[in-house]
């Protein structure tokens, strides 16, 4: 079997550090270090699994609910509120279609161009 | 050797899903003479220094197994954690002298008993210049010599242990090898005449 690590292109004066390189690995391979309790070691110092409390999944669960049904009974009105406001605004305001139009094609302009970069940066 | 009835694979799977010690413990007994024989090759002997950064690689594989992409063997993947343990080492603690412990003066102790031995006199001695020589080397240079000959990794494979490019590994080799034949000279064969 020919060495992968033999340099070719090296003199044939390196062939005997390449040979005693091989005889020590050899000797050395056909050591077997002894485990003597090292598996156990390692197994005693892995941190303890993270284990839950009993009671904190029904307490998140209700903190969420209390808070879902905070903003369900706030939401409709501020959403109104805020949703006049907007339109109010708009309405104020005078846009010509190719206002409109402009603003479009920058808004298309822009995804697409962060689309191209995003792809351009997973290659 | 005939393969495991679990393999590797089927032991990961069962830390990563169901977080089961008993299939890492049995990952670690599988795998922890070859680390542990590494980091001692790389650690210039020093086994207690070996041991603690054998035990560092095994949590550090514990804890980013979900990360192990299976694109390297399992081996590999350790030896690559190894080494980098190592190097980390070596930079945070660049002013230790390596391999001067109580366990280095142990295993010269081995080395002058299994000496004693007529047929293994020679290997012994060989593997304590070895030792010795390759303690001169520099961290990189010597981490290339051990991974390409004595785990016996391709060039490629040992780059993604090193995490460096197959050239640097090569330069590694080169001038390791170099080192290796002023420090090892009097092993050279006595026709050649050598400068």
């Amino acid at each position: 079997m020919s060495d992968p690590h033999h340099d070719p292109d090296s003199s044939r004066d390196d062939d005997w550090i390449e040979a005693l390189l091989r005889e020590d690995a050899r000797e050395h391979a056909q050591r077997v270090v002894a485990d003597d309790g090292f598996t156990a070691r390692v197994v005693t110092a892995i941190p303890a699994p993270v284990t839950l409390p009993p009671w904190r999944t029904p307490l998140l669960v209700g903190m969420w609910a209390a808070a879902g049904l905070g903003l369900a009974t706030m939401l409709p009105d501020a959403l109104r509120d805020t949703a006049q406001d907007v339109l109010r605004f708009i309405v104020a305001q005078h846009f010509s279609l190719r206002d409109v139009g402009v603003v479009v094609l920058a808004f298309a302009g822009a995804s697409w161009a962060g689309t191209l970069y995003a792809l351009r940066q997973e290659r | 050797m005939a393969e495991p009835a679990v393999t590797d694979a089927q032991l990961i799977a069962r830390v990563v899903l169901d977080d089961d010690r008993h299939a890492f413990s049995e990952l670690v007994r599988r795998h922890q003479s070859a680390v542990r024989a590494l980091l001692r090759r790389l650690t210039a002997g020093n086994h207690a220094l070996a041991d603690d950064l054998a035990q560092e690689t095994f949590l550090l594989a514990y804890r980013n197994l979900r990360s192990f992409r299976q694109d390297a063997k399992f081996s590999t993947w350790l030896h690559r954690i190894a080494t980098n343990a190592f190097f980390a080492h070596h930079r945070k603690r660049t002013e230790e002298p390596m391999g001067d412990d109580a366990d280095s003066v142990a295993e010269d102790g081995w080395r002058d008993e299994h000496a004693r031995g007529d047929d293994h006199a020679r290997s012994a001695t060989l593997s304590i210049d070895m030792e010795r020589a390759l303690a001169a080397l520099s961290e990189a240079e010597r981490a290339a010599i051990v991974h390409c000959y004595h785990n016996d990794l391709s060039h490629e494979e040992a780059a993604y242990v090193l995490g460096c490019p197959v050239g640097t590994v090569k330069t590694h080799i080169l001038r390791a090898k170099r080192k290796l034949k002023a420090s090892l000279a009097a092993w050279a064969p006595e026709t050649n005449d050598r400068t």
